[in-house]
């Protein structure tokens, strides 16, 4: 024998040859495999053979082909289901809407959750890779930024691991044209060994080991050079808060980071360019900057997870001097689970994952329900028909086997339609929710799983039907049983459950989605404690200009329309990226506390609306005392426990401090956070602190007139494009995760809708064909069509007004658990599910007066004279 | 039975078989193709033109010897009938019909 064929291909030849062809099609595989074993190789005469043997498969070699009869049979199913789907044309687009809407939705969602479980498992070592956080053990507090000593010192105890550390460093890079690079890091040159990068040029292992060494996308090396053959060249990159420049040499250049990992830059410094900069950066662990990733190979993750807090004790003695632990966060569970981790962005949720999830199940549940519904309602139709398959000698397997051909037929087109919808509309859906779902996030084999789910799910909506049609009595004996109900009325009760179901899950999503609504309108129109309106936001990123930021402001403060200006340190709604330890006198030696610090001027207060507490404001030009001299907000002075504060001296990043004044506490952050502890003063140009931002009151009826005015001031002062935003804008863009998830549960929650008005506009036009002789009976007699609709409709209340009982409280405790993830949330009342009651009412109610007033138009007459 | 119509490729096929005279199965009649036409049909082409033209009833296949080459596998070898010959005697005649239809001036100036 030339070789053994793999198991996985003989199991496929299995499936698609049946075993008298084999001998002849392996045989002849097997003689060319010789020959070309022969003169080119054994390696690629066996690819060869491999490919041949998968494009084998035909038609006539099929081993189900063999079995002719069973084929014929399974043809006239087809045919039968064929034609009858086209006979009832409307009742059957009834019946596949249905299940289009709710599979597209369920493929769209089960791809979504592909999407972020894919995140970050590109990266070559994902499973041996940890996080690591500084921990607060007292409060449980954890960042993702830490001090120099956190990698360092863990390393040396655990000399297996390897280490990684890199900080974000905004520079301006370009000899001539400048670019700003937000996302640029200095990175350990071990940076390359924990993850996974695509490298165009260059090398991963020494690239960031000398200093001025830096390494940048392709991308931005585009943008820079028109080339990526660019290594070994120097570029001017210049911090943009440091003011410092370094000519930096590039050694090598990566492909940009996928959209689908927590690691994101648009370029890599060596980080002894740092260290040189940054006098903090010597060990200490105190300076918390640097985001650290350890890689723990074999598996010893639980012995440094063990040996971290003898490694503290070991350094600090038995007492630590401050709340100090260290937390390790596997790589896998960044993505997901980094929510209520301090300077974390991540968008990933794992509670957004179980809600989509759930929704999904619940939406397939529906439509299946749906469809089972509707395909039992029309076994009446199809009475006569199973009646003569089974005088002519049709079994129950046989007639089972008719119906889920049928169903397997509707779920597969359906499945495919509401698949192939989504996926012509992806990039539509994915701005419309925000999302960058790609069919990247699925693996081949997700195919045949879809596949395979699509026949399960025919086969488990295909049974019930099926044996329902197998209790329908042969033609001739139909007298002997309930005539016309057949499994009708069997089925009523679960009928009417499934109904319900539905409705349920319609109403809870509806009242869902419009409590997300007025969630998001509540954070929107908050009132936030100062006036973000008519507030113009000008950040200067170029270290020069922000020198003459006094002028800038003041030419601005001259023009007309301009109500009046301010500078400060921090955007709005504000990142709060300054923290400095506070110190007063008379506080606990072994406490800590530190605060967030805003530079500003003057006129902060007045522009922005902000009201004294006590004291006043900054007295002088920052030359004269106010250098000495803070502000604090309402938050700062409940931590700092000195009596009449105003006028006190307090010391913060160990300079002394004159508190001249408390504001009101107001919201400058986004409402996802509360308001923090604030020190508001006033620096000179060139600290990280300093002023980088005008503010600026304008006219906004004007706007028009005043924009070009505003550039050309800017010209005077940059090159740089003129950036503005408004302030009010900023912060309801701030809301853009909510506005989003809205948009995503209404969405799902119309589907929802549609689904069951699908099936409700399908059942009653089954019910009024089968009471259609009551009907006329009733109109002849002179019922009005209030009282026809009430004989329709009871049936559906009754269910209807369950279903809205139960999906009240479910909704509000699901809701209500969501709520608390907000410092500031909507209150809670079983009223705000009444309008979504009435709307899935008011849909209902239309679709049985729409049927009823279909069948009241034609004659009674017709109807009844007809026996 | 659909239609015993020959097509192009089964033609082809068929006149192969008569000429490997007992020795045509898949390998043979794949290599006899390669070599006076331009084609390179696959194996598996082969084998189901080879079936279609047994189910139309103009070739007969039976069990030919097993050898180590083909990893003990037998060959399924293929033979021309009465029927195959007289379906390519048909198209033979009713080509050269058409040929002799075809205008002389056509054959001399056009190629």
């Amino acid at each position: 024998m030339p070789f053994k064929i793999p198991a996985w291909l003989q199991i496929f030849l299995d499936f698609t040859c049946d075993l008298d062809f084999q001998d002849e099609l392996l045989g002849d595989l097997f003689e060319l495999f010789e020959r070309e074993a022969s003169n080119q190789g054994n390696k690629k005469a066996k690819r060869k053979f491999t490919r041949r043997a998968l494009f084998s498969v035909r038609w006539y070699r099929l081993p189900a082909f063999q079995q002719i009869p069973h084929i014929m049979l399974f043809q006239n199913f087809y045919k039968v289901a064929v034609r009858h789907a086209a006979r009832h044309r409307s009742a059957s687009s009834i019946h596949a809407l249905g299940l289009i809407l709710g599979l597209g939705a369920a493929f769209y969602i089960g791809l979504y959750l592909k999407t972020e479980l894919y995140v970050d498992t590109m990266h070559q070592h994902s499973e041996q890779l940890y996080r690591v956080l500084r921990e607060n053990p007292q409060n449980g507090d954890r960042s993702i930024v830490t001090s120099s000593n956190h990698g360092q010192k863990l390393k040396e105890a655990f000399p297996f691991i390897k280490m990684a550390r890199f900080g974000q460093d905004p520079v301006k890079i370009g000899d001539q044209q400048t670019l700003l690079l937000e996302d640029f890091y200095w990175a350990d040159s071990t940076f390359f060994d924990l993850f996974t990068f695509d490298f165009i040029a260059g090398d991963p292992k020494t690239c960031l080991k000398e200093i001025n060494s830096i390494v940048l996308t392709e991308s931005k090396a585009m943008h820079l050079f028109q080339s990526t053959d660019i290594i070994g060249q120097t570029i001017k990159v210049k911090v943009y808060d440091s003011n410092e420049e370094f000519p930096m040499q590039i050694k090598g250049v990566v492909k940009d980071p996928s959209d689908y990992t927590h690691i994101q830059f648009d370029g890599l410094g060596s980080m002894a360019n740092a260290e040189k900069m940054y006098a903090q950066l010597v060990p200490n662990w105190y300076f918390s900057w640097l985001r650290t990733y350890i890689q723990v190979p074999d598996q010893r993750i639980a012995e440094v997870r063990a040996g971290i807090p003898g490694m503290i004790t070991a350094i600090f003695g038995d007492d630590p001097p401050m709340n100090f632990g260290i937390g390790l966060q596997p790589f896998s569970a960044i993505y997901l689970h980094s929510q209520d981790i301090e300077k974390s962005t991540l968008k990933g949720s794992i509670r957004n994952l179980q809600i989509f999830g759930a929704i999904g199940l619940l939406i397939l549940l529906i439509s299946l329900l749906n469809f089972i519904n509707l395909a039992t309602a029309r076994s009446v139709t199809r009475a006569k028909e199973v009646g003569i398959r089974k005088v002519v000698g049709a079994q129950q397997a046989g007639i089972i086997g008719q119906f889920l051909v049928e169903s397997l037929l509707f779920t597969l087109g359906s499945g495919i339609i509401g698949i192939g919808l989504v996926l012509l509309t992806l990039p539509k859906l994915n701005q419309l929710f925000g999302f960058k779902l790609s069919l990247a996030a699925l693996a081949w084999t997700d195919f045949f799983v879809i596949i395979l789910a699509l026949i399960v799910l025919g086969i488990l909506a295909g049974l019930i039907p099926a044996i329902v049609m197998t209790k329908i009595p042969s033609i001739g004996k139909e007298d002997q049983g309930n005539k016309i109900d057949f499994g009708i009325n069997r089925w009523s009760f679960t009928r009417k459950m499934f109904v319900g179901i539905q409705y349920f899950v319609a109403i809870a999503l509806v009242g869902a989605s419009m409590v997300f609504y007025q969630q998001y309108n509540y954070l929107k129109n908050f009132d936030l404690g100062f006036n973000p309106e008519q507030l113009l936001h000008i950040s200067v990123e170029d270290r020069k200009i922000q020198e003459q930021l006094p002028l800038l402001k003041e030419q601005i403060s001259q023009l007309g329309g301009v109500l009046g200006t301010s500078m400060t340190g921090e955007d709005l709604p504000s990142a709060l990226n300054n923290t400095w330890g506070i110190r007063w006198t008379g506080m606990a030696p072994d406490r800590n506390e530190a605060i967030n610090i805003v530079g500003v001027d003057q006129d902060y207060f007045e522009l922005l609306d902000i009201p004294f507490a006590e004291g006043e404001n900054f007295r002088m030009g920052y030359e004269v005392d106010s250098a000495k001299s803070v502000i604090l907000n309402e938050s700062a002075a409940k931590i700092i426990e000195v009596d009449d504060l105003v006028g006190q001296t307090i010391s913060i990043d160990d300079q002394p401090k004159r508190v001249v004044g408390i504001v009101k506490d107001y919201h400058n952050t986004s409402l996802h956070s509360t308001i923090q502890p604030l020190a508001y003063m006033i620096f000179p140009p060139g600290f990280r602190v300093s002023a980088d931002n005008v503010l600026a009151r304008v006219e906004t009826d004007n706007i028009k007139q005043l924009l070009p005015q505003l550039e050309q001031v800017w010209s005077q002062f940059s090159s740089d494009p003129f950036n503005y935003n408004f302030v009010d804008e900023a912060f309801a863009g701030a809301y853009e995760k909510e506005k989003r998830f809205t948009t995503l549960i209404s969405s799902f929650s119309f589907i929802a809708i549609a689904i069951s008005i699908v099936g409700l506009f399908g059942l009653i036009n089954f019910i009024i064909q089968l009471k259609l002789k009551e009907i006329g009976i009733r109109r002849v007699l002179g019922a009005s069509k209030g009282q026809l609709l009430s004989l329709l409709g009871k049936e559906f209340l009754i269910v209807f007004i369950i279903a809205s009982i139960l999906a009240i409280p479910v909704a509000y405790y699901f809701l209500g658990d969501w709520l608390t993830n907000y410092e500031y949330r909507i209150n809670l009342s079983a009223w705000q599910m009444i309008p979504a009651i009435l709307l899935c009412l008011l849909t209902s109610v239309s679709v049985i007066w729409f049927h009823l007033q279909r069948a009241s138009r034609v004659n009674p007459s017709e109807i009844i004279k007809t026996e | 039975m659909k239609g015993t119509h020959l097509g192009e490729f089964e033609e082809l096929v068929l006149l192969t078989v008569g000429i490997l005279q007992g020795e045509a199965y898949g390998i043979t009649v794949m290599d006899e193709i390669e070599k006076h036409t331009d084609r390179k049909p696959s194996v598996s082409t082969i084998h189901s033109t080879l079936n279609r033209l047994e189910k139309k009833g103009f070739i007969e296949s039976y069990k030919g010897g097993a050898s180590a080459t083909r990893g003990g596998r037998s060959k399924r070898l293929y033979r021309l009938n009465a029927e195959g010959q007289a379906a390519l005697q048909k198209a033979r005649s009713q080509r050269e019909r058409l040929w002799n239809l075809l205008p002389d001036t056509l054959l001399k100036y056009a190629f």
